[in-house]
């Protein structure tokens, strides 16, 4: 254990190393991707084997110094938690780039890989508190860490938003002392319920076949809303054909209920998996949403 | 305010006038036959009219848009008020702001309480959508883009004929009650749409009075009237209005889902109720990003350029 402690250290001081120096190289244009680093240096509790599959990763896309906010996000791409889709991966990141946020990109243990929950969920827990009990040393602010998510990535981001801790006191590793509740969730398209209106193919990912009646609830987030879940961004097509967009309109309910408040925007055309306009990166080609999704981060301080 | 009023109806007039002589330079030309100034709904006593005075006489205001700009399409719109009074930056603001895309507006003065109650202003709003598809060719609109706008105590006006028309009366003998009276767009800005305990409790009091039945409450709860013949919707809503709850746009939308209509939703977390375009006063540079949520709604539509 001391020997993990000290081996996470070492790694960490080697990537805000070279965080400080390519900050410093790249002024023009958003930093370009950087390492994906394992969120557990010696394996992830119920890691199946050692073959990529079985590594949950963050992938750092930080802001140009000159333009970062501080504000951090961690993205959990889309992919029916069978895949990860990179288009709503490294090219949110360098859209919150843009706007001044550093971005993580997460690469979450799935069904494909034969992983269940809670797996994913306990990937997403830690990035974030991973990106928190390193804020410091990144040049990052440990109270504005958001977590992103689209379609099966959304259902993920909402359980992040939905199930967190306020980390262990106790524990030994420093990362499982921080809390992984996020400080906004940021959801496209997303997956909500593991009930009726779900998506079956998340759904059979996620908690395989014939799950318990008790894991469907725990894991229906509209269920599991309380006025400590964060802020919450959540964006749907109406013409969506993949994801219902009852899931949307569900998580907007529970959130109004529980006096959290939220910016919700529906537009009646748009594919599922639309991500920020296409597949394709083009800045010219953008969806609408982006630019709400920007003034709301700027009207939370995120972005400048 | 009437002075803006003026000024922007002689801007028109005035590009009208310029549009028309670089078109044709030779004859003088004849200025298009449209109305200029408020007119009436009914040429006699509105149904059910308690006198003759201005109070009793619904009318409909009209902003063309420019000819070089106009699209054909037009809504009619309710303003804000709570079906006690009709605020300007709910009216005519939102009717120069369609017509900056090309969209006529026709700003609905209703009839209104304390001296107006249920059915009147419905039976307002019905009359003025007929009335503009009635004469749409003779004002150059298009009358299958006639659509309806309605903002907050307007907006529970506007939703209540959004799921409440008819077809018309073929064998009347006034043409314009043989006209439709279903809109083909519904915008809905913070709007009352419940006249439940989610409702706003002044526009229930006005509208019903101080003991509605519960019928009465259920049959004006709009969110209960949504069929798959209800048009396109397009909904925004802050989730700080204290004065009507955001439950009423949550509501509609989910009722509009059911019902497989078609809608956009915009709800920002910040804005007092009654923000309209952005401010009280006219201000195209404060302009709140529903607006832009809109005009490219309403360019998906086909009824602005």
């Amino acid at each position: 254990m001391k020997l993990n402690v000290l081996a996470a250290f070492s790694l960490l001081a080697v990537f805000s190393a070279t965080s400080f120096a390519q900050q410093k190289a790249a002024s023009k244009t958003a930093a370009p991707p950087r390492e994906a680093f394992p969120l557990w240096p010696n394996g992830a509790p119920g890691a199946l084997g050692t073959a990529d599959k079985d590594i949950p990763t963050l992938t750092p896309y930080f802001a140009s110094a000159a333009k970062a906010t501080g504000a951090a996000v961690v993205i959990c791409p889309g992919g029916g938690y069978g895949g990860l889709a990179p288009h709503e991966g490294s090219h949110y990141a360098m859209f919150l780039n843009e706007q001044g946020i550093t971005g993580f990109v997460l690469k979450y243990r799935l069904g494909s890989g034969g992983y269940h929950h809670p797996a994913m969920m306990n990937d997403v827990n830690r990035a974030i508190r991973y990106v928190r009990a390193n804020a410091e040393k990144w040049k990052l602010d440990p109270q504005r860490i958001g977590v992103m998510g689209s379609s099966a990535g959304g259902h993920l981001a909402s359980t992040a938003i939905t199930h967190f801790d306020a980390g262990d006191a106790n524990a030994s590793d420093p990362i499982d002392k921080v809390s992984s509740r996020p400080d906004l969730g940021i959801l496209c398209y997303p997956v909500i319920t593991m009930g009726e209106l779900t998506h079956s193919g998340s759904k059979k990912n996620l908690l395989g076949e014939n799950p318990d009646p008790k894991l469907v609830e725990l894991l229906s987030n509209e269920k599991q809303v309380t006025k400590d879940t964060p802020p919450t961004f959540i964006f749907h097509t109406f013409a969506d054909a993949g994801v219902k967009v009852e899931n949307a309109l569900m998580f907007a309910g529970a959130l109004r209920k529980n006096g959290v408040p939220f910016s919700l925007h529906i537009y009646p055309n748009g594919p599922h998996g639309i991500g920020l306009g296409g597949a394709q990166w083009n800045p010219e080609a953008r969806h609408p949403w982006t630019t709400q999704l920007a003034v709301w981060l700027k009207e939370l301080g995120f972005a400048k | 305010m009437k002075f803006s009023s003026l000024a922007a109806r002689v801007l028109i007039a005035l590009s009208l006038a310029i549009t028309a002589s670089a078109q044709t330079p030779k004859a003088a030309p004849k200025p298009p036959p449209i109305p200029r100034e408020p007119f009436r709904l009914w040429a006699g006593d509105a149904p059910g009219a308690l006198g003759a005075e201005a109070k009793d006489i619904p009318m409909l205001d009209p902003y063309f848009a420019n000819p070089a700009k106009a699209t054909g399409a037009a809504f009619i719109i309710c303003p804000g008020g709570g079906y006690a009074a009709l605020a300007p930056h709910e009216g005519r603001d939102i009717a120069m702001w369609l017509n900056e895309h090309g969209i006529a507006g026709f700003v609905l003065k209703s009839r209104l309480a304390p001296a107006y109650h249920h059915p009147a202003p419905m039976q307002d709003l019905t009359r003025g959508v007929r009335t503009i598809r009635a004469r749409a060719a003779e004002w150059g609109l298009d009358p299958k883009r006639v659509g309806a706008f309605g903002i907050s105590g307007g907006g529970h006006l506007a939703s209540c004929v959004l799921t409440r028309f008819d077809a018309g009366d073929a064998n009347a003998a006034d043409p314009i009650e043989r006209a439709g009276s279903r809109p083909d767009l519904g915008v809905l800005c913070y709007p009352a749409v419940s006249m439940g305990p989610n409702g706003h409790g002044g526009s229930r009091k006005n509208l019903l009075g101080d003991k509605p039945s519960d019928e009465l409450i259920k049959f004006l709860s709009n969110e209960l009237h949504v069929t798959k013949d209800t048009p396109p919707c397009f909904l925004f809503h802050t989730g700080e209005d204290t004065a009507v709850k955001l439950e009423n746009s949550l509501d509609f939308a989910a009722a509009l889902r059911r019902a497989g209509v078609p809608f956009a939703l915009h709800i920002y977390p910040k804005g007092r109720h009654g923000i309209g375009l952005g401010t009280a006063q006219w201000d195209p540079e404060a302009r709140h990003p529903w607006t832009t949520q809109c005009a490219l709604w309403l360019k998906e539509q086909g009824w602005a350029k």
